[in-house]
């Protein structure tokens, strides 16, 4: 359970990309493109200009979301401690934010990205964060290794979930982007083939994360360890599909700490304990994406499966969405779901305490893992006023569940389980 | 009476010439002594859109783009079936995940046409009536 990555960015890449951002510099004194240079002997690509070593480019969105209903926080990710609904009526903070990207290329075969993204933080702040900061090395066109930090390819918006002018719609579906991991710092392969008509690539992630999350009463400590990814993709002319398996081991300090506090209580705790500890406990999903876009519409649904062996429910998450583009405008329909389910849920009996004690206990425990189910039908369309922005409206119909959890957040007490919320949604998304 | 005639003629001319100019089809060109004959449609979309830099039975290939707004758009529409947004969108996307740019443009014909001759494995695109011994057509196949 993770998302707002904590400062200290693994010294090694940013040691790593100052000394190279400051060594190489001379190498960018070579002709540009349009001088009147001799053509080099191999004529492979382009002379470099400085313009081609460094590049500097940004991303941004500027939005505001309202929710009708004022009993619970809509969020649109995970590390948001408060959104729209409860907290206040409209929020700028939902979607709000600004990337700056330094890219490093010095050669054809090595390069060095740097993103930096500023948004709502789990503690309200707005932070800078290193989003990206890894060294590339292609060893041939075909295949590349990455060092540093990298965010998570499981889905296949999961790179570009913060880009929102990358996105069809004002945000990728909650039901299936609004969980754990992002990014991580290890080491990458990218391998690309083409068979036939059929481009392939794999791209594979080893490493581990450190992040922080908004708990009450404070924020926790959430470390993944030995995550790997492994995603396959396969491109026929307009068409992708994408295939990728994901297995992290996580701990959650604070919240291990409140399952453990049920180990008091005989070989009935010990069980629960057991459960759903979130101490080095193995969370692995295996997912299914196709997307169709031959360029005048889009359609395309991604399907995912979770397995736990923690707190984390297992189960089912899908969407499915299409869109049709008129000129410069393109409206949408998306289509969401969660379904996740632990199955029984192991409680203190009489034989374990006095009631007293173990009906609060079981309660607590009811209350964090009982299923997750949550469905959303979005409406919406992007209009593409400028070619570096882009404007969106969307209204997303969120319905919740009875006796079961959803994504909404700060939920009080007199939320009705089983209600819906309307959330209306103005963005602006920019590059540059 | 005559002058107005040659002024016509010349109007005349000038708008068929404009016709022409704006009817001429946008074809994809590489240098006269590039070794490079025929792509498919599916080629040029991958090689512009960056899926690939090299291409079986050619080898690398490097695409150069056009900085007029008007040409580039015709060219994306028509070798791509993609309008200027949807392209900007696709390299956001490339950008921002660290997997590549947008091709380099060139702003003048001339500047097109001396790259791609000292650059024969250098592709790119122009108007069928503004194409001349330098470049060489290639074919859709």
């Amino acid at each position: 359970m993770h998302i707002t990555t904590e400062h200290p960015l693994s010294s090694f890449s940013l040691t790593a990309l100052a000394v190279l951002f400051a060594a190489n510099t001379a190498l960018a004194e070579e002709p540009a493109v349009t001088t009147e240079a001799q053509p080099p002997a191999e004529s492979q690509s382009f002379a470099r200009g400085i313009s081609d070593v460094f590049k500097f480019s940004g991303f941004g969105t500027i939005g505001v979301a309202g929710s009708d209903n004022d009993r619970a926080d809509f969020i649109s990710h995970m590390s948001q401690p408060n959104g729209a609904g409860y907290t206040r009526d409209w929020s700028t903070s939902l979607d709000s934010r600004i990337g700056v990207q330094l890219t490093y290329l010095p050669t054809d075969k090595f390069s060095a990205v740097l993103q930096v993204t500023a948004e709502q933080e789990y503690d309200n702040s707005w932070e800078p964060d290193v989003e990206w900061a890894f060294l590339q090395y292609a060893f041939t066109p075909n295949l590349s290794i990455r060092a540093g930090r990298m965010v998570l390819p499981i889905y296949l918006f999961s790179e570009t979930r913060k880009v929102g002018f990358a996105l069809p719609w004002v945000r990728p579906p909650g039901e299936f982007y609004n969980v754990p991991s992002h990014t991580v710092d290890g080491a990458g392969v990218l391998y690309t083939r083409h068979f036939g008509d059929v481009n392939y690539t794999f791209y594979g992630v080893y490493g581990e994360d450190d992040s922080r999350l908004p708990g009450i009463p404070s924020d926790v400590h959430s470390k993944s360890r030995e995550g790997i990814t492994l995603s396959n993709s396969f491109a026929y002319q307009d068409t992708t599909f994408r295939a990728a398996y994901s297995r992290v081991k996580l701990t959650i300090e604070g919240l291990d700490d409140l399952f453990a506090l049920y180990r008091g209580f005989g070989p009935e705790g010990e069980e629960i304990y057991n459960e759903f500890s979130i101490r080095d406990r193995e969370y692995s999903q295996l997912t299914l994406g196709a997307w169709h876009d031959p360029g005048k519409w889009f359609v395309g649904g991604e399907w995912n499966r979770g397995f736990s062996d923690t707190f984390i429910q297992p189960g089912d998450s899908w969407y499915i969405t299409g869109g049709y583009r008129i000129d410069k405008f393109t409206p949408y329909l998306a289509y969401a779901q969660t379904r996740r389910d632990h199955g029984s849920i192991p409680l203190l009996s009489a034989a374990s305490g006095p009631p007293f004690v173990t009906e609060p206990l079981n309660n607590l425990l009811l209350g964090i893992v009982r299923p997750l189910k949550q469905s959303t039908v979005t409406v919406g369309a992007r209009w593409d006023f400028a070619e570096n922005a882009a404007f969106k409206v969307q209204l997303d119909h969120i319905m919740t569940e009875e006796n079961s959890n959803s994504l909404l957040y700060n939920v009080q007490p007199d939320f009705d389980l089983g209600d819906s919320v309307n959330v209306l949604s103005f963005t602006v998304d920019f590059v540059f | 009476m005559k002058n107005l005639h040659v002024k016509l003629a010349t109007l005349g001319l000038l708008l068929i010439c404009t016709a022409v100019e704006a009817a001429a089809e946008v074809v994809v060109v590489v240098g006269s002594n590039s070794p490079i004959q025929s792509l498919s449609r599916h080629d040029i979309t991958d090689i512009f859109l960056g899926n690939a830099t090299s291409l079986p039975n050619v080898g690398k290939v490097i695409p150069l783009d056009r900085s007029e707004d008007r040409i580039r758009a015709e060219f994306y529409q028509d070798y791509t079936g993609r309008n200027l947004p949807q392209v900007k969108s696709h390299w956001a996307k490339n950008i921002f995940t660290g997997r590549g740019y947008p091709p380099k443009a060139v702003s003048s014909i001339d500047e097109l046409k001396e790259v791609l001759q000292r650059y024969p494995n250098a592709i790119s695109y122009i108007n069928e009536n503004q194409a001349d011994d330098t470049l060489k057509i290639l074919k859709l196949n």
